[in-house]
């Protein structure tokens, strides 16, 4: 569904659509999972959320849904988030990525500074950064010091993959 | 005040008759659904100015949840004030746009985030200037009616950077400017005292406002607290304020065409209600729902022109908006909307 959503055939209520039957499917599959006292393998641990300030949240849930069907533990924080709970949480978990959204111009520095606290905080190297929403591009993620950027939720996945080094 | 000998050309009796798309039934189905969701679901009003005037009239307020169960008399009585028609006022009366049902009028799009640089080629960020020119543009051309500032000045800080893009319109239109980026009550205060510095004074402002505000709701059946803040201070003021739903077909709203069209209608129709509760006789120029729909431009059209159906006679703001279109990249505007005109429906 995703390579046919990039391609333009299929449409967001599609991808809405089969995200949650994939969701649903996953609830199946983890509780027996569990049952057999057995744990899915992830590609990584994913911590998202949409900036302070912002409360847009569709694309960012997106982009949620399509890591978590595609193998990656995801950890989403909502909307709104203060820049020191992404930091806590980053630390908490010990993600491998942070995802943060931004759909307004006047929100989108708080990606920088984020990333500007992950750096204070000694802990830049330990996890890759990726950015999207409407005004985000790859020249703001240059920009601000992230380690990419997509401008839809199919690319985030491949962005993710790409950084962790999945094959 | 210098009237000059310059000219709108609008789009002069639209051929497009209601009964060419929905039938009066229908129309007054989703009417009905629309007035009954807002009776029985609610919407929410986080705004606690907003929550006294809507429970003052007559709607039941959950505080906690900011949910606002508004009575649809009450509702259908507020809408009754407001004027069936009215003028989009310019700081040259000879650009004065009359909402009058017989004209249609096309406008710039907003908010852009990047640009193609004319001098250089250069694909970068937009700026303060890059608003002045293209409003400048925008005056110039007979066809653009009314201004919304294109892209943003995000080289101004984003606290202020909503009165630096009308600075920037300002400083190059005489047409009538429109901004959806005034989102706080205080940046609206200024946007205000700016326009009356312009115009000669609040009182002058109120005769001829040159400005008015378009708001976004938060979909499904939701407002913005900033927004209605910076509403109810615009509307106070005499300016016309209006407000446009953010559904969207299985993500914010129902699958279903008519589901869309009765969540959409009662955000906006609800808080257009409060507006005249607390101003009554103010001139919104109301949105009618849209929905942002991922696919080709001529289907997002059709689409969206099913939508734009009022069912009073009430001024109609209309919007082709299909920011996903996948056109090939050379056809791309470097805003990421194929088009950067939108008609407005009179």
């Amino acid at each position: 569904m995703g390579e046919l959503f990039a391609k333009g055939e299929y449409f967001l209520p599609d991808l809405v659509i089969g995200a949650k039957a994939m969701e649903e499917a996953m609830a199946v599959l983890e509780s027996e999972l569990r049952r057999r006292q057995e744990t899915r393998r992830t590609y990584g641990k994913v911590v998202i959320g949409t900036v302070q300030g912002d409360i847009h949240e569709i694309g960012k849930n997106l982009v949620a849904t399509l890591l978590s069907v595609n193998g990656f533990e995801v950890l989403n924080l909502g909307v709104d988030v203060p820049d020191e709970t992404f930091i806590a949480k980053v630390k908490e978990t010990g993600a491998n990525v942070l995802g943060m959204s931004a759909l307004l111009t006047t929100t989108m520095p708080a990606q920088g500074r984020v990333i500007q606290a992950l750096e204070e905080a000694g802990i830049r190297d330990k996890v890759k950064v990726i950015i999207g929403g409407a005004p985000a591009t790859q020249s703001w993620a240059d920009e601000i010091g992230a380690d990419g950027y997509s401008e839809d939720a199919v690319g985030a996945v491949a962005l993710a993959r790409q950084l962790l080094g999945v094959v | 005040m210098v009237v000059s000998a310059r000219a709108i050309s609008p789009i002069e009796h639209p051929k497009l008759h209601l009964e060419e798309v929905l039938s009066q039934d229908d129309v007054h189905r989703i009417h009905q659904a629309s007035l009954e969701v807002i009776e029985t679901v609610g919407v929410r009003f986080p705004s606690d100015r907003a929550l006294d005037i809507l429970e003052e009239a007559g709607a039941t307020v959950d505080r906690q949840s900011q949910i606002a169960r508004i009575p649809g008399q009450v509702v259908v009585e507020a809408l009754a004030k407001a004027p069936p028609s009215y003028v989009l006022c310019a700081r040259d009366p000879a650009l004065d746009l009359s909402l009058d049902g017989e004209h249609s009028y096309l406008s710039t799009d907003g908010c852009g985030v990047e640009v193609i640089d004319l001098e250089t080629g250069e694909r970068r960020r937009s700026t303060k200037q890059d608003v002045a020119e293209s409003a400048r543009v925008a005056d110039y051309l007979p066809q653009i009616a009314f201004y919304w500032p294109l892209v943003a000045a995000q080289d101004c800080p984003p606290e202020t950077r909503s009165l630096h893009e009308l600075e920037a319109a300002w400083n190059n239109t005489t047409k009538h400017v429109q901004t959806e980026c005034v989102i706080t009550a205080r940046e609206a205060q200024a946007a205000i005292e700016m326009a009356s510095a312009i115009v000669g004074g609040r009182q002058e402002l109120r005769k001829r406002p040159i400005l008015s505000i378009m708001q976004c709701t938060i979909s499904p059946l939701g407002q913005d607290g900033g927004s209605l803040e910076a509403a109810l201070v615009a509307a106070q003021a005499g300016i016309p304020v209006g407000f446009m739903t953010m559904a969207s077909c299985c993500s914010t709203a129902p699958a279903t065409l008519a589901g869309n069209l009765v969540v959409g209608n009662a955000e906006v129709i609800a808080v257009s209600a409060l507006i005249e509760l607390a101003y009554p006789y103010s001139m919104p120029p109301l949105r009618r729902p849209w929905t942002c729909t991922r696919g080709p431009i001529p289907a997002a059209g059709r689409r969206t022109t099913s939508l734009e159906q009022p069912p009073t006679n009430w001024p109609t703001f209309t919007g082709y908006h299909s920011p996903w279109a996948p056109l090939p990249p050379e056809q791309r505007s470097p805003i990421g909307k194929p088009p950067w005109i939108i008609p407005s429906l009179a």
